[in-house]
C-alpha cells in the first residue's frame, strides 16, 4: 500500500488539476495565452491544459449502497460488544454529491475526474468473533463505524462500448481507482483508539449512459483495495452508486 | 475565480483535511464511554472465579449492585456511596467510596477487565488474592 505522504502528493496534484480545469472554463484562449505568455510559471499550466480538451462540467449525485466485511484479528479494548447486537451483513443507504469534469486527454482518450462528497451508511460484518465462555459467547472488542462522510476523488478512465449516432446514446465502461479522505470524526467508543485511516483507496468499475450529453445515468461498484483501519483490524468496504450527472447550467 | 485563489483554496483545503483541530483526549473519551455503559443499570454476579475456583450464581439469589448516572451506587449488601471511573496506569477502575448499614466508611477499587452494554467483568486483589467476577444486566 502506498504511504501516506505518496498518497498526499498525489490527491494535491489531483486538486490542482481541478484548479487548471476550472480556470480553463473561465478565460478566453487569448486570455489564457497572455497569461502564460507574461508569467512562466504558469508554463507547466499550458502544458497540461492542451492535453485536457473537450471538458464538460456535471454536477454528480446519487444513492449509494454500502456493507463492511470486518476482521478484528486480537485487537484489544476495554470494551466488549456483542455481536448479535452489532453483525449486519446488509448494504445500507446512503447519498453523495459533487462535481465531476468529462472530456479528452490528448484528443483520445476519454476521462473524467470527480470529487464528491459522500455520506456512507453500512452493514459491518464481522468475520472473527472472541469468545468467554461461559459467559459472554460472540463479541468483539471492536466496535466499527457504520456511518462516514467521505471526500472522494475519482479518476476515472471511460471506454465507449456502444454508441447510437441516431438516437444520440452512448454506453460506456468506466473504471479507475478512488481516493476517500474520511472527513467524519470517530464516535466516542473509538476515539481513544482511533482505529482508522484518514485516507484509504478504492478500485471503482460501472457502465455509464449518456443521453445527447443532456444527462447521464450510471452504476459504479466500488471495492475497497486498502484497509480503512489499521492493523491488526482488516476492514474492507463494498459500495454500489446508482446517480445521474447534469449540467450546472441545466439545473440553474 | 484566479489560478492562484483557487490553488491556494485548495490547498487551504488539503490541510484542513488533513490536520484537523483539538480532539477529546483518548482517557476523557474512555472514561466517558465506561460511565456510558456501566451507568445507570443493575449488574447481576453470574460467575465469581477465585484462585481458579469457579462458583456461579446463576439461577440462585445473587450479588447485586447499581450505578447511578449521578454517580451513585447500592448494592445488596447494603452500601450506599458514590463511585467514579479512572484510568491509571492503563488500568480501568471503579472507585468506590461507601458506607456500611453500621454507617462505617469504606473504601474499594475493582479494575474494569472488560466493559460492554451487557456484561461486565471486573477483578479486586485482596491479600495478594485475585478475584474475578462476572456480571450481568440480565
Amino acid at each position: 500500500m502506498p504511504s501516506k505522504k505518496v498518497l498526499s502528493i498525489f490527491l494535491l496534484s489531483f486538486f490542482i488539476h481541478f484548479c487548471i480545469t476550472l480556470q480553463a472554463q473561465n478565460k478566453s484562449k487569448e486570455e489564457m495565452d497572455k497569461l502564460y505568455l507574461n508569467k512562466k510559471e504558469f508554463n507547466i499550466v499550458k502544458d497540461i491544459n492542451e492535453d485536457f480538451t473537450s471538458i464538460t462540467h456535471y454536477v454528480i449525485l446519487g444513492i449509494n449502497q454500502t456493507k463492511q466485511n470486518i476482521a478484528a484479528g486480537n485487537y484489544n479494548s476495554y470494551f466488549n460488544y456483542q455481536l448479535v447486537d452489532y453483525n449486519s451483513t446488509s448494504y445500507k443507504p446512503g447519498y453523495f454529491i459533487g462535481y465531476r469534469n468529462d472530456g479528452f486527454y490528448k484528443e483520445k482518450i476519454r476521462y473524467s475526474l470527480g470529487l464528491i462528497l459522500s455520506k456512507v451508511v453500512s452493514g459491518t460484518a464481522y468475520s472473527n468473533a472472541n469468545n468467554l465462555p461461559p459467559f459472554i459467547s460472540e463479541f468483539t472488542h471492536f466496535k466499527a463505524e457504520d456511518a462516514f462522510i467521505n471526500l472522494s476523488i475519482t479518476p476515472l478512465l471511460k471506454q465507449l462500448v456502444f454508441t447510437s449516432e441516431n438516437a444520440g446514446f452512448k454506453f460506456l465502461f468506466v473504471g479507475g481507482p478512488t481516493f476517500d479522505i474520511k472527513l467524519s470524526r470517530n464516535s466516542a467508543a473509538n476515539i481513544a483508539y482511533n482505529p482508522y485511516h484518514k485516507i484509504f483507496v478504492s478500485g471503482k468499475i460501472g457502465i455509464e449512459f449518456e443521453n445527447h450529453s443532456y444527462y447521464s445515468l450510471f452504476l459504479h461498484y466500488k471495492h475497497g483495495l486498502s484497509s480503512i483501519t489499521i492493523a491488526p483490524i482488516k476492514t474492507t468496504l463494498y459500495n454500489f452508486e446508482m446517480g445521474i450527472l447534469i449540467k450546472p447550467s441545466d439545473l440553474f | 475565480m484566479r489560478f492562484r485563489t483557487t490553488l491556494f483554496l485548495s490547498i487551504g483545503l488539503f490541510f484542513i483535511t488533513f490536520f484537523p483541530g483539538c480532539k477529546k483526549s483518548d482517557t476523557a473519551s474512555t472514561i466517558s464511554v465506561s460511565y456510558q455503559m456501566l451507568a445507570n443499570k443493575t449488574w447481576y454476579l453470574d460467575y465469581k472465579i477465585a484462585s481458579t475456583k469457579t462458583k456461579t450464581y446463576i439461577g440462585q439469589p445473587t450479588y447485586v449492585i447499581n450505578f447511578l448516572k449521578n454517580l451513585t451506587t447500592s448494592d445488596s449488601d447494603g452500601m450506599t456511596g458514590t463511585y467514579t471511573v479512572e484510568l491509571i496506569n492503563n488500568e480501568l477502575q471503579i472507585h468506590v467510596q461507601a458506607k456500611t448499614p453500621k454507617e462505617n466508611s469504606i473504601e474499594y477499587i475493582y479494575t474494569i477487565e472488560s466493559i460492554g452494554v451487557k456484561n461486565l467483568i471486573l477483578s479486586h486483589v485482596l491479600n495478594t488474592d485475585s478475584t474475578t467476577l462476572y456480571f450481568s444486566t440480565k
